[in-house]
């Protein structure tokens, strides 16, 4: 094992598929098992097939070595992650984007653990005096009650984030009204922490989502008058949306991206969330895992802040808008 | 209405293991613009004691039909007694279809999520079920496939879509295989009992001709399973 | 829901062969009905229904209120149906079972959506006032045949009920007593009643799904007969051969055939019991114009 994790690599790829454009942010783990199957045919026996190896990721137990294998790993100066990324790399993203015919925008992400997320924009046309948020973010997780404080609280983080850092000019139709767009995020599946998923895949909705053209005038001070919309031109959403990130915290070593396990044994979590080239609010610790919380050394933080910007600042976030 | 004839169907699209990694058995049914992803777990050790059976499986089902699914957009209250019905129909309709005394002291969970809807809910859903159960390699008497079938002056219609549901009169069936029992039978608005016969009629061969696309769907999937299997 | 209620493997073999044989319990044919009794109470829209064992009482409130605002043009009317432990010890109190909640719907399905009432007559001045009709159904006994008789029990007080009189100046309405004016009668346009079927499966299931087997069936199944069965059916049929709802949720699967069958049975029934409501209901009105009429007239006995 030891000789596969071993393996550097960290090529970034974009695939194409019949669906659309689908980004694999850096490498795609079905290339990445090839290559090292490749490269190291016997550390593979019929079991490494590549399904059964993604499959793995699902278990949450932990045996006491494995836990001790995995936080030595982690811990280490040389830092070794379970899945032989380096610290700033993402586990691969499937994603497709709109493919619901009854939404303005929608997208869907599939991690390589089989966490899914699906998001839908839907526009309606309010009075804008009536109104106080023009965003509104409805959350469900699978397996989550509406009213548990799990998901009340994801909903609250999100809801604030969107509401403050959309601006209301982009939403604008005239002086009286304006879209409010309705956020819904339902999560199908999902094993690591969600908040990163479900911010890049409304990110992605949010990128392609198309309004109806407005026809009628844009002053509509003197006369009372709905808004009337063209039949099927559209105007293509454009807003630069925030995007959250989850950083896990072993000893001194960050690692973005956290899966099941790594979370399982990281001494802390941060969330940190990027808009417009600088870390915005709300930026906080998170519970990775139910046991062995450690406190956090400030230092951490700031490292942490880095990482995240060394991410975002870097040419991918191009690829995500791009695709 | 949408320049179908009476007797043809919508769109129908199937695909079976499409969550393969977080599911047991999922798979994703789009009968015209209705989608539907249903999500099988089990058979499992039940979470909790008091629904354990000694004899046969526990079935759990849970539908979600999202909020954006709707033209408008509206919040469900998911216990709503319309869900709640379509729950229990549901479910009694498996318990008979799955071979449920091969798998005493365990449940199986089936989730639904219901991404848009056009008409057909029931329909879609019984079929997505239906599927998933057999991705997940839960033994069944046979493929339950699922219809809806409407009036309208003297013509009776097949699988109709969101806005003859809400004009016309319909029935929604769950045929057992390809004999012509039904497993479900819903019918919630006004028909002629001499009409009766012609509806159920159109609705079974519709059913039918849903089992063959759902069959060929699985049968390309094992296909493909085996093929990857010979190839190692 | 079968709680505290158990039948002995015995009882169930004895039954179900009874039945392959052509016999119930009770002594009924197949496709008999149970005799109904309905007694009409002293007050407009109470109404008593007796099938065996199985006893509803269901009676019928009227208010006036405001419509709802996606329908100005209709009243209102809501169906409430109340199963206590006093019917049968397997209900229990406050939580709602999978099988009470089906009870509840198709009750309400029969009679509401099939619109059995005029709801738009029920209109005062529309969007700001209508008529709210409520039912409300109790079970006093079970025996079987609950959503039979619930039916039969809300469409006859429906048939029977009659609300005050009114009359409409602008703004104002103003409500008559009964004894200033004669009430009026609510406009019924036709008389659901449902029929129950229940299926047995003397044979394995396997049987029965290659077909090669015959599942049998029995009208009206009383209480032993539904804890026993592998499937129901209930038809609701109205005296104009229109089916308004029918709802086979899941058990056992039967043929279209069968169904159609028991379709055609259902309506002989529901003709049977919508004529004999009818007339109960005139020898009712006819009654009381007469006990009418005696207060009015001028001479006394003596």
């Amino acid at each position: 094992m030891a000789k596969v994790l071993g393996y550097e690599y960290g090529k970034k790829e974009v695939m194409r598929t019949k669906y659309g454009v689908v980004s694999g942010l850096w490498v795609c783990a079905e290339s990445q098992y090839k290559k090292i199957r490749e490269k190291f045919p016997s550390s593979f026996d019929q079991s490494g097939h590549n399904e059964e190896v993604l499959k793995g990721t699902r278990r949450m137990l932990l045996s006491a070595t494995e836990r001790s294998y995995l936080y030595e790993s982690l811990h280490s100066k040389h830092i070794i992650r379970p899945d032989g990324r380096n610290i700033k790399q993402f586990r691969p993203i499937q994603s497709h984007t709109g493919f619901l015919e009854l939404s303005n925008g929608s997208s869907k992400i599939t991690l390589s653990d089989g966490s899914e997320c699906i998001v839908s924009i839907k526009a309606k046309v309010v009075d804008k005096a009536q109104e106080q948020d023009l965003v509104s973010v409805d959350l469900e997780i699978a397996g989550h009650r509406e009213d548990s404080p799990y998901t009340l609280s994801l909903t609250s983080t999100l809801q604030s984030l969107y509401a403050k850092h959309i601006p209301r000019e982009s939403l604008n139709l005239t002086s009286k009204f304006a879209y409010k767009l309705y956020i819904d995020i339902l999560v199908i599946a999902t094993y690591s922490h969600p908040l990163t998923m479900m911010s890049l895949a409304t990110y992605l909705a949010l990128q392609s989502t198309f309004l109806p053209k407005l026809t009628s005038s844009v002053d509509d001070k003197e006369i009372e008058e709905q808004p009337t919309f063209h039949d099927y031109e559209f105007v293509k959403l454009q807003v630069t949306v925030p995007v959250i990130f989850t950083v896990a915290v072993i000893g001194e070593n960050c690692i973005i991206d956290p899966s099941a396990e790594e979370m399982e044994v990281s001494d802390n979590g941060l969330i940190v969330s990027w808009f417009d080239g600088k870390p915005i609010s709300p930026m906080g610790t998170v519970r990775l895992s139910e046991t062995n919380i450690k406190s956090l050394n400030p230092a951490l933080i700031v490292k942490s802040v880095d990482l995240v910007s060394s991410i975002a600042n870097s040419p991918w976030n191009v690829q995500i808008i791009l695709s | 209405m949408d320049g179908r004839r009476w007797n043809e169907l919508r769109r129908f699209q199937c695909r079976i293991n499409t969550h393969p990694n977080s599911a047991d058995g999922s798979s994703f049914v789009e009968q015209g613009n209705s989608k539907v992803v249903c999500i099988v777990e089990g058979p499992m050790e039940p979470p909790s004691r008091s629904q354990l059976s000694a004899t046969e499986a526990t079935l759990n089902i849970s539908l979600n039909v999202t909020p954006f699914s709707s033209i408008d957009r509206k919040r469900r209250n998911k216990n709503e007694r319309r869900i709640q019905e379509i729950i229990t129909s549901l479910k009694r309709t498996f318990e008979q279809s799955i071979i449920t005394d091969k798998y005493p002291r365990t449940t199986i969970s089936i989730t639904c999520h219901v991404l848009t809807l056009d008409g057909g809910l029931i329909s879609a859903v019984t079929n997505s079920i239906t599927l998933a159960l057999i991705d997940a390699g839960i033994a069944m008497y046979d493929y339950i496939s699922s219809v809806s079938a409407g009036f309208y002056d003297n013509t009776p219609l097949l699988d109709l879509n969101q806005l003859e549901e809400n004009d016309l009169s319909y029935l929604t069936i769950g045929i057992v295989g390809k004999s012509e029992k039904l497993a479900l039978l819903i019918l919630e608005n006004k028909i002629p009992l001499d009409k009766l016969e012609g509806v159920l009629a159109i609705a079974v061969a519709g059913g039918h001709r849903i089992r063959d696309m759902m069959d060929k769907e699985v049968r390309r999937h094992g296909e493909l399973r085996l093929s990857k299997l010979a190839n190692k | 829901m079968a709680k505290g209620i158990e039948t002995s493997a015995n009882e169930k073999a004895f039954i179900i062969d009874a039945l392959t044989q052509g016999v119930r319990t009770d002594g009924r044919k197949l496709d008999e009905y149970r005799d109904v009794k309905i007694s009409l109470g002293s007050q407009y829209g109470s109404v008593d229904v007796t099938m065996g064992e199985t006893r509803v009482l269901c009676r019928i409130s009227s208010e006036i209120v405001a419509p709802y605002e996606d329908r100005p043009f209709e009243g209102l009317f809501t169906v409430s149906t109340e199963i206590s432990p006093m019917a049968s010890p397997m209900f229990e109190q406050g939580r709602q079972s999978d099988d009470e909640l089906l009870i509840t719907r198709t009750v309400e399905k029969a009679v509401r959506r099939s619109n059995a009432l005029d709801l738009e007559s029920l209109c005062i001045i529309a969007g700001a006032k209508c008529w709210s009709i409520r039912a409300d159904v109790h079970l006093l006994n079970y025996d079987g045949g609950f959503i039979d008789a619930s039916c039969i029990a809300v469409m006859t007080a429906l048939q029977h009920y009659k609300k005050q009189d009114i009359t409409v100046s602008g703004e104002q309405v103003l409500v008559h007593d009964f004894s200033e004016r004669s009430p009026v009668g609510l406009s019924i346009l036709h008389v659901p009643i449902c029929v129950t079927f229940a299926f047995f499966n003397p044979h394995g299931v396997e049987q029965n799904i290659k077909g090669d087997a015959k599942e049998i069936y029995v009208v009206d199944p009383n209480m032993q007969e539904e804890l026993l069965k592998h499937g129901i059916l209930t038809v609701t049929i109205n005296k104009n051969r229109e089916v308004c709802q029918v709802s086979k949720a899941g058990g056992l699967p039967m043929d279209a055939l069968t169904l159609m069958e028991c379709s055609h049975k259902a309506f002989t029934i529901a003709e049977k019991l919508t004529n004999d409501i009818k007339k109960l209901i005139e020898e009712d009105d006819l009654q009381r114009k007469g006990s009418q009429w005696k207060m009015l007239s001028a001479s006394n006995d003596r």
